[in-house]
């Protein structure tokens, strides 16, 4: 891959020199106090890049060396008169002493060398480094799902995303006194209250991460790294889904709190309703009982009774039959009332509204059932010619 | 010439002198002969069933069943009324020419031509009819039939004295108000007497809800402007809920198959799919429409409608006084150099607004300067806003436009302005069109394409495009009009001229006018005076039951024409019970599949016997149909059915006791003296050939059933050729000569895989107590646990091969049988039932099921070596089939079902003896065969399964219809 290529991508993605410069301040708290210890430290910073931290590391009082191979990401460093080698990596720090160096750092190193070369890095880092002396490996985060589902695999001379844990773990097994991840890049949300979006647990979680382990020195001297190493930085997969959740579980219990309060609400105005429903009622049946006189309402069960005792029994009501022939006008009364009162025998229930689609009644009386549809047309045809006679004569 | 032979003469002669049948019943063939060229129809009484019949059967190979009525007489009224009302019967045919049959047999054949015309001649002519009700909306209600009576009334006014009947606040048109009386509805069925005729003009909207009761109760001729009606029977819906007109109307025009996977949900497409015009088609006493394309629509729909009471008259158009164009244009805001381009009518999807939109843009029509395309009408919903969107996309917008509902002025106006009007249509479903008969009458040149009625248009009065036209034809013929104005003008003047020569109203006036005089009946009674009069002669007002039996002859006489053949499935023991095995699930599936695959034109009712205060009657098994077809909605009730003559009756199942009493009832006879073809399935006589299989007495009640059967049946149909002739030989033998003999066929089961005649939940994991892997050959026996099964021959066979030291595994499924009989009664089957479960091979060797459920069966099928059916007899055999369609090889008993059923496909079991008949000889027979079988099936050489031959039920159901509607002679 020509050098021109990698410096145009690195242009391209990694962003402003500034806003780099502004990211990289991140690491400052850990690595500051060892000037502390030695006014003349040396930061080694492998595959340095633009150098980018190199100026970090010379504006902060820094001895500083930058090592890379890249001849484009040099000559960029060699304008700018940053102290830069052309050389590979682990041959630098193997050509280093021991406990010679306070930092060694990789930005955006690891993901690009084969796993046995990174140990070994760590391992000679481990020994060039002084007691308290700090090394800082930046990486790619696989934890945020795009990245490592693929952004990681945009960039063409990556090898393999490298797990937050396993990097951490080479640096504990190698004999670091402490090391930590520490979660970097992740979007800058405004507000504490913004509500997170699903998109957010996929593609907000910290986009990079770094391990950053210090090899061990007396106490007093350690201590003051204590604090960046306690410090809580980035958002992790479980921290983004686990929050997802809480928010998701906040608001489902408002909305259901408000429909607890709304059906409290409907529950009070039903009843209101249905009280209002009987009063309704009950000033119906006050004013159907003053309009039906006394007398009506005595008689009409007796005569109930009695013709429906006629109309029943057979020959009862053949006599019956017998005995209103002469008076058809009272007869028509008495079936008109029998069929009012629904009783049994009292044929030819008159009233055949509403219609159905043949123009009958559609709510089929017992008596009806078992009539065809055309025997139920000439049924209702003759009900209503007797209704006609009946109001021609009327007039 | 329609003409009307009265046999009721004859059929008082034939019940006087039974011995002078034959040369009565021949005379009348000769007479039927002689008049073979002429339409003729025969009336009967029902009150000689008997004859009714024996005539019936002489006329029926030379005269459709179809044309022969009988009238239904009333019970128990006196001579006289019953004279009075067969006579009323006789003019409600409406013949051209009524004679008796003792008038025309003393005429020799040769004299007969002469007789007729003399007859014809001393027929009183009707009076012509003097008025008339016009029952139709008129405007100002928005419908184009409102306008269209308007134009029609000015016509008809000269020829009648005309009541218009409307439902409606006011009558606008001033014409209408100043010549007509504007009556209601009510009016109408009170003073239907008064008119000497009643049109009726429908079309589908909801401004005819209201003609829809009347046309049943006062009939008269209705014009049907639109041939699908489901809009119109959706908005009665709408208008009272509690009433499902639109699923009623579709059940009444198109049967179940229409509804099954429908609810009222899907109206949209009820209504787009199905026509809903029954009652119309039915209770008119003449129908109108204005094309011949609507006239097979109806033709299609309805078969057995009467051709000759559908009548073809066009639209009509009032040739225009014309107004000015050049205001109209004015008044318009068009200028001279202006081309106006316009599409009348409601604008819609059926209407290819869009494609005209187009096809418009991309001629040169819509370049040249001063165009315009206006879309006069309503453009409502999605659509209308999509042609807006488009038209405000498209270049020069505002040369396009939707004018929304034009009034009549206006609408005027743009025709009288129009340079071109194209009046396109999709998916004709018998409309008429109006709206271009207004172009051709405004000397538009008009394009339209042949769509439905629209190809009948006189040939050169309009620029005709195909049916499905592409776009570029369109733009091709736009382009013309531009390019050659001679075209253009000579469109406009023959379109002008066909609305002179065709469209006239005084011409369709005049056409109406005849229709009108021919449907005249002069001092004839209707069905409701007849009625009326046979209740007040019998004073029936007060009798509830004669007043019942005349109602019930009434429906039967004057129920209305038959327009739809009808095939009555009796399902009287399935639809009583949840029974879904044997022959309830042979009834079940056949019944289905008619309903759902019968034929175009065939409605299939199911129906059931039941007993009602008037004796035992058949009546619609709806409730019953609709859960099995899973239909909703309906809410009909199971009344009583109203058969034709030219119907058929099938019985399905064997309903015993309703059967044997409805026929000593006449039941049968009455439906048959009315034309009913009656046919009896039948699945088996097993009871009456070895009763000693069946419990006690179970012989008698069948026998009963079947003598009931013989005497009710022009059609005996046995399930398998076997049956068929069994039942034939049986009938022979027992009953020479009580009845004439049916006619015989048979009709073989359907199969299917999915159905079981097990229901209990077994699954397959129960069968773990059955060897899994196992190279003994295994057996299968399916069937009731019941003597005629031969389980216990089956045991004997296979305690002769277990002794032989031979390892076959028998499984039986079947439940134990007769459950609901005493001990005593059940024959074998309790020691059968003790022998199963202590014999000593239970649970290694030999298995029983009782009960298993459809999973564990076919797991069954697949593990099984073969089938195994040891019946003595059978009356079909469904596991033959049920296993040659899983590839299982059947091993059977040698009978004749069996033979028939499987043919080849089996390998066939000798050995005759029958159940209580010693059985030693043929055990070892039947062992040495069944080891032979053995010996190709470790060959693979032993009959194959695959050969035998099986219908699934729709082809049975397909089989049966035709043999039912006689189109099968085997």
């Amino acid at each position: 891959m020509s050098s021109d290529f990698y410096k145009a991508f690195e242009d391209r993605f990694r962003g402003e020199r500034s806003d780099i410069k502004q990211r990289l301040t991140v690491y400052l708290p850990f690595i500051t106090p060892l000037l502390r210890l030695d006014p003349e430290s040396l930061a080694v910073d492998l595959g340095c890049g633009r150098g980018e931290w190199l100026e970090l590391l010379l504006e902060n009082g820094f001895q500083a060396q930058g090592v890379d191979l890249d001849r484009g990401m040099l000559k960029d460093c060699e304008v700018r008169g940053l102290p830069v080698l052309k050389q590979d990596a682990l041959e630098f720090l193997k050509s280093q002493d021991d406990s010679s160096v306070a930092v060694v750092s990789g930005f955006h190193v690891a993901e690009h060398v084969p796993f046995p070369y990174l140990q070994e890095l760590i391992n000679e880092a481990f020994r060039v480094l002084r007691p308290g002396g700090v090394l800082i490996l930046e990486t790619p985060n696989p934890e945020n799902v795009t990245v490592g589902s693929h952004k990681f695999y945009m960039d063409p001379t990556h090898r393999q995303p490298i797990p937050g844990e396993l990097l951490k773990f080479v640096a504990d097994h190698c004999g670091f006194a402490r090391s930590r991840i520490l979660r970097l890049n992740e979007p800058k949300s405004d507000g504490v209250n913004e509500d997170l979006r699903l998109i957010d647990v996929l593609e907000g979680v910290s986009p990079d991460y770094a391990v950053v382990a210090q090899k061990k020195a007396p106490v007093n001297e350690m201590v003051a790294f204590d604090m960046p190493f306690a410090m809580e930085t980035g958002m992790s997969l479980d921290g983004a889904a686990n929050r997802y959740d809480d928010e998701l579980r906040n608001r489902l219990e408002a909305v259901s709190q408000g429909l607890d309060k709304m059906r409290e609400q409907c529950v009070s105005k039903t009843e209101h309703l249905a009280k209002i429903a009987q009063l309704e009622k009950r000033i119906g049946e006050l004013e159907a009982a003053r309009s039906a006189s006394f007398l009506k309402s005595l008689l009409r069960p007796v005569a109930r009774w009695v013709i429906g005792k006629a109309l029943t029994a057979g020959w009862k009501r053949k006599a019956f039959e017998r005995a209103l022939a002469r008076f058809p006008v009272l007869r028509g009364h008495i079936l008109a009332f029998a069929r009012n009162q629904n009783l049994p025998g009292a044929w030819l229930p008159q009233g055949l509204a509403p219609l159905d689609e043949l123009g009958l009644d559609h709510s089929v009386t017992p008596g009806l059932s078992e009539m065809s549809e055309s025997e139920r047309f000439f049924y209702a045809e003759s009900i209503h010619g007797q209704d006609r006679s009946k109001n021609k004569k009327g007039l | 010439m329609r003409l009307l032979i009265d046999a009721s003469g004859l059929q008082r002669e034939l019940a006087a002198s039974p011995e002078e049948k034959t040369r009565l019943l021949a005379e009348l063939e000769r007479l039927l002969h002689s008049l073979v060229d002429e339409d003729v129809r025969i009336a009967l009484r029902g009150d000689f069933p008997g004859e009714a019949i024996q005539i019936r059967r002489t006329v029926s190979s030379g005269i459709d069943a179809s044309k022969v009525v009988t009238c239904a007489i009333p019970a128990n009224i006196c001579p006289e009324t019953s004279d009075r009302w067969y006579r009323g019967f006789l003019g409600y045919l409406r013949a051209d020419l009524v004679v008796d049959f003792e008038t025309m047999r003393a005429v020799s054949s040769a004299d007969l031509q002469g007789k007729l015309s003399e007859l014809t001649e001393r027929r009183v002519q009707p009076a012509s009819a003097r008025k008339i009700a016009f029952v139709s909306p008129l405007p100002p209600s928005r419908t184009g039939i409102a306008d269209y009576s308007a134009e029609l009334l000015r016509e008809l006014c000269d020829r009648f004295s005309v009541d218009v009947v409307v439902d409606q606040e006011e009558v606008s048109d001033p014409f209408v108000g100043q010549h007509c009386t504007v009556r209601s509805p009510r009016w109408l069925i009170d003073h239907q007497q008064d008119y000497d005729g009643i049109v009726y003009h429908i079309g589908n909207s909801a401004f005819h809800a209201y003609q829809m009761p009347l046309i049943r109760r006062a009939p008269g001729i209705v014009v049907l402007h639109d041939f699908f009606l489901g809009d119109l029977q959706f908005a009665r819906e709408r208008a009272e809920p509690s009433i499902p007109f639109l699923l009623r109307a579709i059940y009444r025009s198109d049967g179940y198959r229409a509804l099954v996977g429908k609810s009222e949900s899907r109206s949209a497409e009820l209504i787009r799919d199905y026509p809903a015009n029954y009652d119309v088609a039915r209770y008119s006493k003449g129908l109108v429409v204005h094309s011949d394309f609507s006239r097979q629509l109806l033709k299609r729909q309805y078969p057995a409608i009467d051709q000759k009471t559908i009548h073809v008259i066009p639209h009509l158009r009032q040739p225009e006084l014309k107004r000015s164009r050049s205001e109209a244009r004015a008044r318009l805001g068009l200028s001279d150099g202006d081309f106006l381009t316009c599409t009348f009518g409601v604008v819609g999807p059926n209407k290819l607004a869009l494609e005209l939109l187009e096809a418009w843009q991309a001629s040169r029509l819509s370049e040249r300067p001063g165009s315009k395309l206006a879309f006069v009408g309503e453009a409502g919903g999605r659509y209308g806003d999509d042609l807006r969107r488009r038209i405000d996309t498209g270049v020069v917008p505002e040369n396009a436009w939707i004018t929304g509902w034009a009034e009549t002025e206006l609408f005027h106006d743009y025709l009288a302005a129009a340079d071109l009007a194209v009046q396109l249509r999709a998916n004709s479903r018998g409309e008429t069109s109006g709206t271009i008969l207004d172009c051709m009458n405004y000397s538009v040149p008009t394009i339209v394409n042949a769509n439905g009625s629209m190809s009948e248009l006189p040939s050169e009065s309009v620029y005709m495009l195909r049916d499905k036209f592409e776009k570029a034809e369109l733009v091709e013929a736009l382009d013309a009009i531009v390019l050659r104005p001679e075209l253009a003008q000579r469109l406009s003047e023959r379109g002008r001229q066909a609305i002179l020569e065709l469209y006239c109203p005084r011409l369709c006036a005049e056409k109406y006018a005849s229709v009108i005089a021919a449907s005249v009946e002069d001092g004839q009674s209707t069905p409701n005076e007849i009625v009326q009069n046979a209740i007040s002669s019998e004073k029936a007002q007060g009798n509830e039951e004669s007043a019942r039996e005349i109602f019930r002859a009434a429906a039967l006489t004057f129920g209305g024409t038959q327009i739809q053949r009808t095939v009555h499935v009796d399902v009287t023991a399935t639809a009583a019970t949840d029974l879904k095995t044997g022959i309830e699930r042979v009834a079940r599936a056949l019944l289905r599949e008619m309903a759902l695959h019968g034929r175009e034109g065939i409605r299939v009712e199911a129906v059931a016997l039941r007993r009602t205060s008037g004796g035992w009657r058949y009546c619609y098994a709806r409730r019953f149909m609709s859960e099995l077809l899973g239909i909703t909605g309906l809410d009909l009730d199971d009344s009583p059915i109203e058969p034709a003559s030219g119907d058929c009756l099938v019985a399905l199942d064997v309903a015993g006791q309703p059967v044997i009493e409805a026929q000593r009832q006449g039941v049968f006879e009455t439906l048959r003296a009315h034309g009913v073809h009656v046919s009896f399935l039948v699945h088996d006589i097993l009871p009456l050939m070895q009763p000693e299989v069946f419990p006690p007495g179970a012989e008698e009640g069948f026998r009963q059933w079947l003598d009931a059967v013989g005497e009710s049946s022009d059609q005996i149909i046995g399930v398998t050729k076997t049956v068929s002739d069994n039942v034939r030989n049986w009938m022979i033998r027992e009953k020479p000569g009580k009845y004439p003999l049916p006619e015989f066929f048979w009709s073989h089961h359907g199969a299917d895989f999915s159905a079981s005649a097990f229901d209990s939940e077994t699954s397959a994991s129960e069968l773990f107590q059955f060897p899994a892997q196992s190279t003994a050959p295994v057996f299968l026996m399916v069937g009731t646990i019941e003597p005629r099964k031969r389980y216990d021959l089956a045991l004997d066979l296979f305690d002769e091969l277990w002794e032989s030291g031979e390892q076959p595994i028998l499984v039986i499924v079947g439940k134990e049988g007769w459950q609901d009989q005493p001990d005593d009664r059940r024959r074998n089957i309790p020691s059968l039932v003790e022998r199963l479960r202590n014999h000593p091979q239970q649970g290694k060797r030999l298995f029983w099921f009782n009960g298993i459920g459809d999973e564990a069966l076919s797991e069954l099928y697949r593990r099984a070596s073969a089938l195994l059916a040891l019946s003595d007899d059978e009356g079909f055999g469904l596991p033959l089939i049920e296993a040659s369609q899983r590839q299982l090889p059947v091993i059977a008993r040698d009978i004749d079902v069996f033979r028939e059923v499987a043919g080849d496909g089996a390998w066939f079991l000798g050995g005759a003896s029958k159940l209580g008949e010693p059985a030693e000889t043929d055990i070892l027979a039947m062992s040495s065969q069944l080891r032979d079988w053995l010996a190709l099936y470790v060959r693979n050489e032993h009959p194959d399964p695959r050969t035998v031959r099986w219908k699934t039920w729709q082809e049975s159901a397909e089989c049966l219809l035709s043999i039912v509607l006689n189109e099968k002679k085997v």
